[in-house]
């Protein structure tokens, strides 16, 4: 019995000696994970979970309203139904973007203070994730630091500028929900105070957006 | 056998390593069949595009990122949890010797597979015939999925961890064979099945063990679960997330469950499309039904039950996620498979057969790293 005891103790002291031995080896071996990288996965997070968000946008002089979402919606005028980021300015026009880097208005005409695919590259929560995605696989790519924005103390996310555009998110603080992102690209800067919420049907309806049914 | 058991555990660490894993010198076919399978590997990669980069692709560019920066879970993105932590470890080491990140990745893989064929060559000679041996290691040279062993990929290393934890298991070297399961439980999550052999393999040593070799035996049996478990430990003192393993899985369409087989398979049909990655999905479903029908064989030969239920967890478990994606790859660190294989082509010319269909098909398999993935 005392043999058989101490064959038990033994093994189990070695089992837990190897995932000892396992554990510390990844901790000497592995660098952890930077704070900016963390704070932006955090966002990533949020932005995934909540497809659809809304919008205030400034830019220039100019603030209006506007709403994204992911999904399928009629192309209007017998065009069928389209697949992609649906992106609704008001005023402005509907927009969709499509894969393969289709775009299809569904209607009203595009504003030259605020062009879509700026809108929605600031204001799109699927879009944002995306940029700020790539941007965890670089490393220094992202920056943050403490700061202020939309009446609340925040962490600002900064991306490293590739060619002509420069992201900067900030989040709150505790759980990086974001809150405000301002791209500057091609001598434009947007900015958009990003609302992530639910869909639904009063938003739509105000944003004029006609998903298609799923069945 | 006590006597000799006795004797082990005065020896020290390194005779220990040195008896425990020692193989005989590699024949000249070994080698032969090694160079043949490297060379269909290099030569048609280099077709495709003469760059170290071909072989660093894929899933090789997710280790080389955690090489590079640590883990870092990204929720509802594909990240890098997804992949386990030894051979990027390893990668870091080689990083650290002045090798540059491109090349640590292939030449790790490609130095880990010799050592790997040797392995798998000494212990399939302790357990079949030394016939049997050649044949189940000139397959493994050349099966068409081979490529990958040149590849960044922790398939070759994962190899020689679980050809060594047996082999040292069954020459009473139970510590060595602890530190090698454990290595391979930390390497790839097929190592965590190594278990079973072990168990088997303790058990047939049972009667010759005193209580410190019974203890050694617990532990080499437990360690590849203890090398696996050190895993979400470590996620979980880094990442907070225990589950980010799990959690990245699942943005690859990976989650485990008991029903999911039937969506793996009512999956099939849509398998069919122009995507170019159909040819994959067709290619995994197709070695999906030769591994099962290879386990057959494998029985038929006289393979121990445990090695059996290792291959077929390695094989079939992995359905049970929903998807037969890459169980091509995961079938490449089940031995038994080889084994299988072996043991239906014992007629010379069947033998010949497979060998010049398994080379074709590695130099067409190679030519796919341009178009899709493994």
């Amino acid at each position: 019995m005392r043999q058989a005891l101490l064959s038990v103790a033994m093994g189990l002291a070695g089992a837990t000696a190897v995932a000892g031995a396992g554990w510390a080896l990844e901790a000497a071996a592995l660098p952890p994970p930077e704070h900016a990288d963390q704070v932006a996965a955090a966002a990533i997070g949020w932005l995934a979970e909540h497809p659809f968000a809304v919008d205030v946008f400034h830019a220039g002089h100019h603030r209006l309203h506007g709403a994204c979402t992911q999904g399928s919606f009629r192309a209007g005028h017998g065009r069928g139904v389209v697949h992609g980021t649906l992106i609704s300015l008001r005023p402005g026009p509907v927009v969709v973007f499509a894969r393969h880097h289709q775009v299809v208005r569904i209607h009203g005409a595009p504003l030259r203070f605020l062009p879509p695919s700026l809108a929605a590259a600031v204001g799109c929560p699927r879009r944002l994730a995306s940029t700020l995605d790539r941007a965890t696989h670089f490393g220094d790519s992202l920056r943050v630091e403490r700061s202020y924005a939309a009446n609340q103390p925040a962490l600002k996310l900064e991306l490293r500028r590739v060619h002509d555009e420069r992201l900067t998110l900030y989040v709150s603080p505790q759980r990086a929900r974001p809150l405000v992102a301002i791209l500057a690209r091609d001598g434009k800067v947007a900015t958009a105070r990003i609302y992530l919420g639910n869909t639904t049907p009063q938003a739509l309806r105000h944003f004029h957006i006609s998903p298609w049914p799923n069945r | 056998m006590a006597e000799q058991v006795k004797d082990v555990s005065r020896l020290s660490a390194a005779e220990s390593l040195a008896r425990g894993l020692s193989i005989p010198r590699p024949p000249l076919w070994l080698i032969g069949s090694w160079a043949v399978g490297r060379l269909a590997v290099v030569l048609t990669a280099a077709a495709i595009r003469p760059s170290i980069w071909t072989f660093d692709l894929w899933d090789g560019r997710w280790y080389d990122l955690v090489a590079r920066s640590g883990y870092l879970f990204v929720p509802g993105r594909l990240s890098d949890p997804a992949f386990f932590p030894l051979y990027p470890i390893l990668l870091r080491g080689l990083h650290a010797l002045g090798v540059s990140w491109a090349i640590a990745g292939p030449l790790l893989s490609n130095l880990a597979f010799p050592l790997a064929l040797a392995l798998f060559y000494a212990l399939t000679r302790e357990l079949f015939d030394a016939s049997l041996a050649r044949r189940a290691t000139i397959f493994l040279a050349i099966f068409p999925l081979g490529y990958v062993f040149s590849m960044a990929y922790p398939e070759s290393v994962a190899l020689v961890f679980i050809a060594a934890a047996p082999l040292a298991a069954m020459r009473g070297r139970w510590w060595l064979a602890a530190a090698c399961a454990g290595a391979a439980g930390l390497t790839r999550p097929e190592g965590l099945f190594l278990l079973l052999p072990l168990a088997g393999i303790a058990w047939q040593q049972r009667r010759a063990l005193d209580a410190t070799g019974r203890g050694a035996t617990l532990a080499a049996v437990l360690a590849p679960t203890a090398g696996a478990v050190a895993f979400p430990l470590y996620l979980a003192s880094v990442l907070n997330d225990p589950l980010a393993w799990t959690r990245a899985q699942q943005a690859w369409h990976r989650s485990f469950g008991i029903t999911r087989i039937v969506t793996a398979f009512s999956r099939l049909p849509g398998y069919v499309s122009y995507d170019p990655l159909f040819v994959r999905d067709i290619r995994d479903v197709a070695f999906f039904f030769l591994y099962l029908g290879l386990l057959v064989a494998a029985r038929r030969v006289g393979t121990p039950l445990p090695w059996l239920a290792l291959a077929a967890g390695i094989v079939v478990l992995p359905a049970f996620s929903g998807s037969f994606t890459s169980i091509a790859r995961f079938g490449l660190v089940a031995p038994p498979l080889f084994w299988g294989l072996a043991g239906i082509t014992k007629n010379a010319r069947a033998e010949r057969g497979v060998q010049a269909l398994s080379l074709v098909l590695l130099v067409l398999a190679t030519l796919s790293i341009g178009y899709v993935f493994p």
